[in-house]
C-alpha cells in the first residue's frame, strides 16, 4: 500500500465525516462563474486550453461543497498538436478556515473527471480521460456594498499523475442565494 | 444527499490510477514540441563500431513541413536490446563492452520508435586507408568534411574496412606533403573541429597525405589528393554584400577612424556545366595589408574566419588590402596556414601560375562629430538659445567637449576652435583673452556670440551679459 493510498484513504474518511458534525448550520447555495486557464504539463511542455468554468454549491459555515463543470472556450495549440478539453466534471470541498477574514482563503479538496482532446499529423484525432484526486488552494474577498457578491481566484490541481498534471487557474464571480 | 455526494468522490478518490491513460497525451507533447513527425537515424551512420569505444548516437526528427530534419537533442529515450554488454547513457552516448556482441540501438521519442542493429568489433584499428568513403573533389580554397576510411584488423587476421571511429580519429594526426618533392606541403591542411575533420586548400597542385596514429606510430600510406584548379577569379566584396555574383570593390572602401570594416573574399568557380559558382572563399584565402597607418591598422579573420575585419585608430590615410588565392610570391609560415594567413605586407601572384588576386583601397575618414556639451562658467548652453547671466561676469569661461560617431566624448576646449561674432552694432561685448583657449574677457553689457567649429559640427554659444 503506498503513502499515497493511505492519505486518500485518510481524506476520504474525514470527507465523509464532516458533513453530518456540520449538516444544521446556516445553509446557503451558490453560484459562481469563472473563466479558466487550464495547464496541461508533460515533462516535455505544456499546453494551455482557455474553460469556462461554472459552480454550483452548499455552503455552511467554515464548509463549501460544489460541483463544478468546466467547458473548452478555446483550444490551444503546440506546434502542430491541438488539444481541447471538451469538458471537466468535479465535486470539491472548500475548507474555509477564517470565516472573519476580509480575504478568506481556501483549502480545496475532491475529484475529477476530464477529457482531453488531441490531434497530431499521422495520428490522427484521439479523447483521453482522466480521473482523479484534486487539490488546491483559493482565496475568496466579498464586495462591500454586495456581500453575496464575492471574488474569488482558485488554483486546483484537477489531476496530478506519474508524468502528466492538469491544472487550473480561475478568477470568478461568486453569488450567494 | 450529501452522504450520496461524497460516495461519489470517493469513487473518484479510490479510482484515481489512471496513470497508464498519461502516455498518449504525454508523447504528443514531446513530439509536438519539437514539431517531428518521424525519427531515424543518419544515413551515415556506422553500424560497426569497436570494442571499448565511445559513440554518440543520434537520431534525426523529420518536421511536420516533411522536409526539414534536425537532430534531437532532448527527451530521447535510449535502450539497448537485452541481454547487451555495451551501454548508452540519456544522451545517447553508447559505451560498447570489451568484447564483440551485436546489439540493438533503439531510440524511442514520444510514441516514436526507431532501433538499428550495430555490430561492436573486436577488430583493432590498423590504419588509415582513404581519405574519405567516396572520391573527394576539392578546389584550390575550398574546404571539404573528411570521414576517413580505416582498416580494422582482429586477432584471427580478418580485416574490416570502414570509417574511423571517433576514438581512433582522435589519436590520428595528419600531415601533407606536396608530391613532386615529398615536402611539406602549404597547399592544404588538415584541422580537427569538434572531432570532425576538415580539408581546407589554399593552392592547387598534387599533394599526399598520411595519417600517424599516436599510440601505435603506424603511418598511413599516402593517400593522393588532387587539389584542382577551378577557380577563375577571385573578388573583394564587403561582408555586407548579399549578392555574391554581383559585388565588387572597383570603387575601394571607406570607413571611419576605430570603425570595423568587414571584407569578404569571393571566388568565381567554373562548373563542369560552364556555369559559375560564386563561393565565399575567406577562409582559404590568403591576405595582406599595405598601410601607411603602421601599427594603427590591423586585420583579424572573424571568429568564423567567414570574413576579415580592418580597423584603424588614425583618420586620413588610407590602406591597401590585398587578397589571393594560389601559391603567392610570399613566404608563408605553417601557423600562417593552420591560423589564417593574414600578412602585414601586400600579397601578390607575380611569380606563380594558378595565383589569383584582387585588391582594393581602403580609405579611413575621421570621426564625425555628432554634438557638443557646452558650458560658460558651469552654466549649460543650449545652441543658438540665448543664455542670460544674473551678473556680469569678469571673464567668460567655456568647457566644450565634443560627442563623436564612436560614442566617444572628448573635451576640447583646449582646441582651437573658437569664433567670436562681433555685434552688427553697439560695443564689442567680450574679446579672447590672450594667451588662453575657450576664456573671454568682458567688455560691456549686450549679447556676446561664440561660434565653436570642429570637423564640419558647429554650435552657436549665446550669452546676454547683464
Amino acid at each position: 500500500m503506498s503513502t499515497l493510498y493511505h492519505l486518500k484513504l485518510l481524506i476520504l474518511s474525514v470527507l465523509l465525516l464532516l458533513p453530518a458534525a456540520t449538516v444544521s448550520a446556516d445553509p446557503r447555495i451558490y453560484m459562481e462563474f469563472a473563466p479558466s486557464l487550464l495547464r496541461i504539463n508533460t515533462p516535455a511542455a505544456t499546453t494551455r486550453p482557455l474553460m469556462a468554468d461554472f459552480r454550483l454549491g452548499y455552503e455552511f459555515y467554515e464548509h463549501q461543497y460544489e460541483a463544478v463543470l468546466m467547458t473548452s472556450v478555446k483550444e490551444d495549440k503546440l506546434n502542430q498538436l491541438t488539444v481541447d478539453v471538451p469538458s471537466v466534471l468535479s465535486v470539491l470541498y472548500h475548507y474555509v478556515p477564517d470565516r472573519s477574514a476580509q480575504l478568506k482563503l481556501h483549502y480545496i479538496l475532491g475529484g475529477s473527471y476530464i477529457h482531453v482532446d488531441s490531434s497530431y499529423p499521422g495520428i490522427g484525432d484521439g479523447s483521453d480521460y482522466y480521473y482523479g484526486l484534486s487539490y488546491g488552494i483559493g482565496f475568496e474577498e466579498a464586495f462591500s456594498s454586495i456581500p453575496q457578491l464575492k471574488l474569488t481566484l482558485d488554483w486546483i490541481q484537477l489531476y496530478h499523475g506519474d508524468r502528466l498534471r492538469i491544472n487550473t487557474t480561475s478568477l470568478g464571480i461568486h453569488y450567494e442565494f | 444527499m450529501l452522504k450520496a455526494l461524497f460516495i461519489c468522490l470517493g469513487v473518484f478518490l479510490f479510482s484515481c490510477s489512471d496513470k497508464e491513460n498519461e502516455d498518449r497525451l504525454v508523447d504528443l507533447h514531446t513530439v509536438a514540441n519539437q514539431d517531428v513527425i518521424a525519427i531515424g537515424f543518419p544515413a551515415e551512420m556506422e553500424t560497426t563500431v569497436s570494442i571499448n569505444s565511445f559513440v554518440q548516437i543520434e537520431i534525426l526528427g523529420l518536421k511536420s513541413n516533411g522536409v526539414d530534419e534536425a537532430v534531437i537533442t532532448s527527451d530521447v529515450e535510449w535502450s539497448l536490446s537485452s541481454g547487451a554488454l555495451s551501454s548508452i547513457d540519456r544522451s545517447g552516448i553508447l559505451t560498447t563492452a570489451d568484447n564483440a556482441e551485436s546489439i540493438t540501438v533503439i531510440a524511442r521519442f514520444g510514441y516514436l520508435t526507431e532501433s538499428i542493429d550495430i555490430w561492436v568489433s573486436a577488430a583493432v584499428f590498423d590504419q588509415v586507408v582513404a581519405l574519405h568513403s567516396d572520391t573527394l573533389i576539392i578546389d584550390m580554397c575550398q574546404s571539404q568534411v573528411l570521414a576517413p576510411v580505416g582498416r580494422y584488423e582482429d586477432d584471427e587476421g580478418g580485416e574490416e574496412i570502414r570509417t574511423v571511429d571517433s576514438t581512433n580519429l582522435a589519436l590520428l594526426t595528419w600531415d601533407i606533403f606536396d608530391q613532386e618533392d615529398d615536402e611539406l606541403s602549404k597547399r592544404a591542411y588538415i584541422a580537427k573541429v569538434n572531432n570532425q575533420l576538415m580539408l581546407h586548400s589554399l593552392s592547387a597542385g598534387e599533394v599526399n597525405v598520411r595519417a600517424t596514429h599516436k599510440e601505435t606510430d603506424v603511418v598511413s600510406a599516402d593517400l593522393a589528393q588532387t587539389i584542382g584548379s577551378a577557380l577563375a577569379s577571385i573578388k573583394l566584396c564587403s561582408a555586407d554584400s548579399t549578392d555574391l555574383s554581383s559585388c565588387d570593390a572597383s570603387s575601394g572602401f571607406s570607413v571611419e577612424q576605430d570603425e570595423v570594416l568587414s571584407l569578404i573574399s569571393v571566388g568565381n568557380y567554373l562548373l563542369t556545366d560552364g556555369s559559375d559558382a560564386y563561393q565565399n572563399i575567406t577562409r582559404n584565402s590568403q591576405w595582406g595589408l599595405d598601410s601607411d597607418l603602421g601599427d594603427e591598422s590591423a586585420t583579424v579573420f572573424s571568429t568564423d574566419r567567414q570574413q576579415l575585419e580592418f580597423t584603424s585608430n588614425t583618420d586620413d590615410s588610407t590602406a591597401d588590402i590585398s587578397v589571393a588565392c594560389g601559391l603567392i610570391d610570399q613566404s608563408i609560415e605553417d601557423e600562417d596556414i593552420s591560423e589564417g594567413v593574414n600578412l602585414e605586407i601586400p600579397v601578390s601572384c607575380d611569380l606563380n601560375d594558378n595565383c589569383l588576386i584582387d585588391t582594393a583601397d581602403i580609405t579611413v575618414n575621421p570621426l564625425t562629430v555628432l554634438s557638443f556639451d557646452v558650458t560658460a562658467n558651469g552654466v549649460n548652453l543650449t545652441h543658438t538659445e540665448t543664455t542670460l547671466f544674473d551678473s556680469r561676469p569678469e571673464e567668460i569661461t567655456l568647457n566644450v567637449k565634443a560627442n563623436y560617431s564612436n560614442v566617444t566624448t572628448v573635451d576640447v576646449t583646449d582646441e582651437d576652435i573658437y569664433t567670436i561674432i562681433d555685434p552688427v552694432d553697439g560695443l564689442d561685448v567680450i574679446e579672447e583673452k590672450e594667451g588662453t583657449s575657450g576664456v573671454f574677457t568682458v567688455l560691456n553689457a549686450g549679447i556676446a556670440k561664440i561660434e565653436i567649429n570642429l570637423l564640419g559640427k558647429s554650435f552657436l554659444a549665446v550669452i546676454e551679459v547683464p
